[in-house]
């Protein structure tokens, strides 16, 4: 007689629960690894189920469906479980809520970014109109103690405007300032302050001072930043004419 | 031996697939449906196991949970539902009765209300659906001897293993096995035509 042999002569007691503990979890473990016999366990199953039904039925207490059925259905799903998906959908509100603000201040941000950026861009495009439509270009170098750089002037006769570019300026500190000036038949007029950043050559665009008459120039001084805004008192580092 | 189809059945084929696509559909009419029709069988078989209403209940109760988790739509391989709902009831009322025992750690004797347990009986309400497999189990039972008819049922409805079986009934192990086999072969002949009228 092979194991196996054994095995298929207690499938009967098997279905029936005659074998005794070790046997029977003996049966579990070899029914796991045999399919032969789990079909065969089963067919006998279906088979002696009815011998349940010798037993006279005994009708349910009044209720007994109900609560069965509210049982089954409520408990299915374990409370914190029934929980899980409106705390879910509430968390996926607030979420959402909060990235569409975040959304909506890096849009903001971008817009303000990109307005500058568009302001930018037309200075540039107006600087180069006024380099391109230039009639007259002036130029001088300095060479001044820590002053040593240059000033290049286009001049754009139809829209009367002077494109100025100054390098070679260092940072002047908080006592001192760089001025351009526009040197015309009445002498020296104040242009505009020249913000010189880190040491980058500085670009300015500048319309012809109003009233002013016969303008033939201009120049770059550095002036105290106490001293008179409007009148030229200090170092003059570049002085050019037409 | 009467034509099958000629009897009422307890579930029609038809029926019993609708349940079952229904209850894989999470239908809970389905699920009441399920219970109306066989809940009076379970409670039947768990109460003349446990002889206690309370328990019996729980029984039905958890074989009713298992089935609707487990319960699949209808397919080639689908056993009856009405048989597998006996049969898990059965083994949980068994496990029941086990632990019962092993807590009480006393050999039970053979309980003189184990015949009256499945004694047949004639109800009032004798047309319940299934009733008449009820009459042909008892008749499948009595067709046994006496002696084969014991062992089976203490095996079969008080889940008593062959040593205590020996034990009770004061005879040697071998004829306890010889006599189960042979009542239980007869029995699954017996049972196997009724599977067609459930």
């Amino acid at each position: 007689m092979k194991a196996h042999d054994w095995f298929v002569d207690q499938l009967e007691d098997y279905v029936a629960r005659a074998l005794g503990p070790a046997d029977e979890q003996l049966m579990r473990e070899h029914l796991a690894r045999c399919v032969e016999c789990r079909v065969e366990v089963a067919v006998i199953e279906d088979e002696l189920a009815m011998l349940a039904m010798a037993v006279p039925p005994v009708p349910p207490r009044p209720g007994f469906t109900g609560r069965v059925v509210r049982e089954l259905v409520d408990r299915r799903v374990p409370a914190w479980q029934r929980w899980i998906t409106p705390i879910a959908a509430a968390a996926t509100i607030v979420l959402a809520i909060g990235l569409t603000l975040r959304a909506r201040r890096q849009v903001d941000h971008l817009t303000v970014a990109l307005q500058r950026a568009d302001l930018h861009a037309d200075a540039l495009a107006d600087t180069l109109s006024v380099l391109r439509q230039a009639s007259t270009v002036m130029q001088a170098s300095f060479a001044k103690g820590k002053y040593d750089g240059g000033i290049t002037i286009f001049a754009d006769a139809s829209s009367h405007r002077w494109n100025v570019i100054v390098h070679g300026l260092p940072e002047p500190g908080p006592d001192h300032r760089y001025v351009f000036w526009f040197v015309t038949a009445d002498g020296m007029v104040w242009g505009a302050d020249v913000i010189c950043e880190g040491g980058r050559p500085a670009m300015l665009t500048l319309p012809m001072p109003p009233g002013a008459r016969g303008i033939r120039g201009g120049a770059l001084t550095v002036e105290a930043a106490q001293a008179d805004p409007k009148v030229p008192s200090g170092l003059e580092l570049a002085h050019v004419e037409i | 031996m009467p034509e099958p189809n000629a009897r009422p059945r307890l579930m029609a084929t038809s029926r019993e697939h609708d349940l079952r696509r229904r209850i894989a559909a999470r239908d809970q009419r389905a699920l009441a449906e399920l219970i109306d029709t066989c809940a009076p069988w379970l409670l039947g078989i768990a109460h003349g196991m446990l002889q206690d209403q309370d328990e019996a209940e729980e029984i039905v109760l958890d074989t009713f949970r298992l089935a609707w988790e487990k319960i699949e739509p209808p397919s080639a391989t689908s056993r009856g539902i009405i048989a597998w709902l006996l049969q898990v009831t059965r083994n949980r009322a068994i496990d029941r009765l086990r632990a019962r025992r092993r807590r009480s750690r006393l050999l039970d004797r053979v309980r003189p209300e184990l015949d009256h347990a499945v004694a047949a009986t004639e109800p009032n309400e004798a047309a319940t659906p299934g009733w008449h497999v009820h009459r042909e189990v008892h008749a499948a039972l009595d067709e046994l001897g006496t002696d084969q008819r014991n062992v089976v049922q203490l095996a079969y409805f008080e889940g008593r293993t062959h040593s205590e079986i020996a034990q009770l009934l004061d005879i040697p192990l071998g004829t306890v096995k010889t006599r189960l086999r042979l009542g239980l072969g007869k029995l699954r002949v017996a049972l196997s035509s009724l599977k067609e009228w459930v």
